[in-house]
């Protein structure tokens, strides 16, 4: 089998699909290999999902006690930032 | 991130007044929320709460040019990104992040010798239900702090925060595209097993 059909090859090209536009060719051969690889497919789709649930994840994830300023911190912050 | 919540929007929609600014409440109201970012990015806590500082005392200086097109907490936030970014181009500049071997020499491979899967990545249910799920932004959570530096700082600057991949090479001091392309998609690849395994298969 031709490199560029391979499903490593094709892993790395969907990923980059989300940082760079891909070339005519590479669209081609991404849309061939995903007609007849059920893997691929389902990897694309979950890539699709973890690239939107990342650009919300700042205002989604937990945020637990250690990650917020204790009071000791907020104590410091306040006499840093003093009277303005 | 950039986008304005106009229903959020704050302060008077018209004069020029912006006395609705002000610095001490920022720390009761957004302290946390700042803090819990910088430190999700650099996750050291000293690290952290010094960018926290450092926005507060840019943000105070820089008050009169905030025109209420966006929420405090946004307009907050835009300055803090800054400020990591320089911390990495910093940080990189001392010490750049190691570069990632070739996938076949990794001691975690996701593919046989011939390019094939090794384990078929699996059927997600409905994951667009998983968004509104508290447990799921656990996973999350842990899934992203299970990835090594070196593969979790390019992944949260670039999905997280949308940095394109010059700035990207630039900052994090990366050799090439193709390495910062290679670090990426490692990155997703080990975020998606992580996932499958603490959510999705349940």
């Amino acid at each position: 089998m031709l490199n560029v059909f391979k499903c490593k090859v094709i892993s790395r090209r969907l990923s980059e699909s989300l940082d760079r536009p891909l070339s005519l060719p590479e669209r081609i051969a991404l849309r061939i290999h995903l007609r007849f690889c059920p893997p691929c497919t389902s990897y694309r789709k979950q890539l699709d999902f973890m690239h939107s649930a990342s650009a919300r994840a700042d205002d989604n994830l937990p945020r637990n006690q250690d990650q917020s300023l204790g009071d000791e911190a907020r104590e410091r912050l306040k006499q840093k930032l003093g009277p303005q | 991130m950039s986008s304005p919540l106009p229903e959020t929007r704050l302060g008077p929609s018209t004069g020029g007044e912006i006395n609705w600014l002000d610095p001490e409440k920022w720390l009761d109201e957004h302290g946390d929320a700042l803090y819990a970012y910088a430190l999700r990015r650099v996750r050291e806590a000293s690290t952290a709460e010094d960018l926290v500082q450092e926005t507060l005392l840019t943000a105070i200086k820089a008050k009169d040019t905030f025109r209420g097109e966006s929420t405090e907490r946004t307009w907050l936030t835009g300055i803090l990104k800054h400020k990591v970014l320089d911390h990495f181009r910093q940080a990189a500049r001392e010490l750049p992040l190691p570069e990632v071997p070739p996938l076949s020499d990794s001691q975690q491979d996701w593919f046989d010798q011939s390019g094939n899967w090794l384990r078929w990545p699996g059927d997600w249910a409905d994951p667009e239900r998983s968004l509104e799920q508290d447990e799921f932004w656990h996973a999350m959570s842990d899934c992203i702090d299970r990835l090594p530096d070196k593969l979790r700082i390019p992944y949260i600057l670039r999905e997280f925060d949308g940095v394109e991949t010059e700035e990207l090479i630039r900052t994090l001091n990366i050799s090439s595209r193709n390495n910062l392309w290679a670090m990426l998609s490692r990155a997703r690849l080990q975020l998606r097993q992580c996932l499958e395994i603490k959510w999705f298969s349940n």
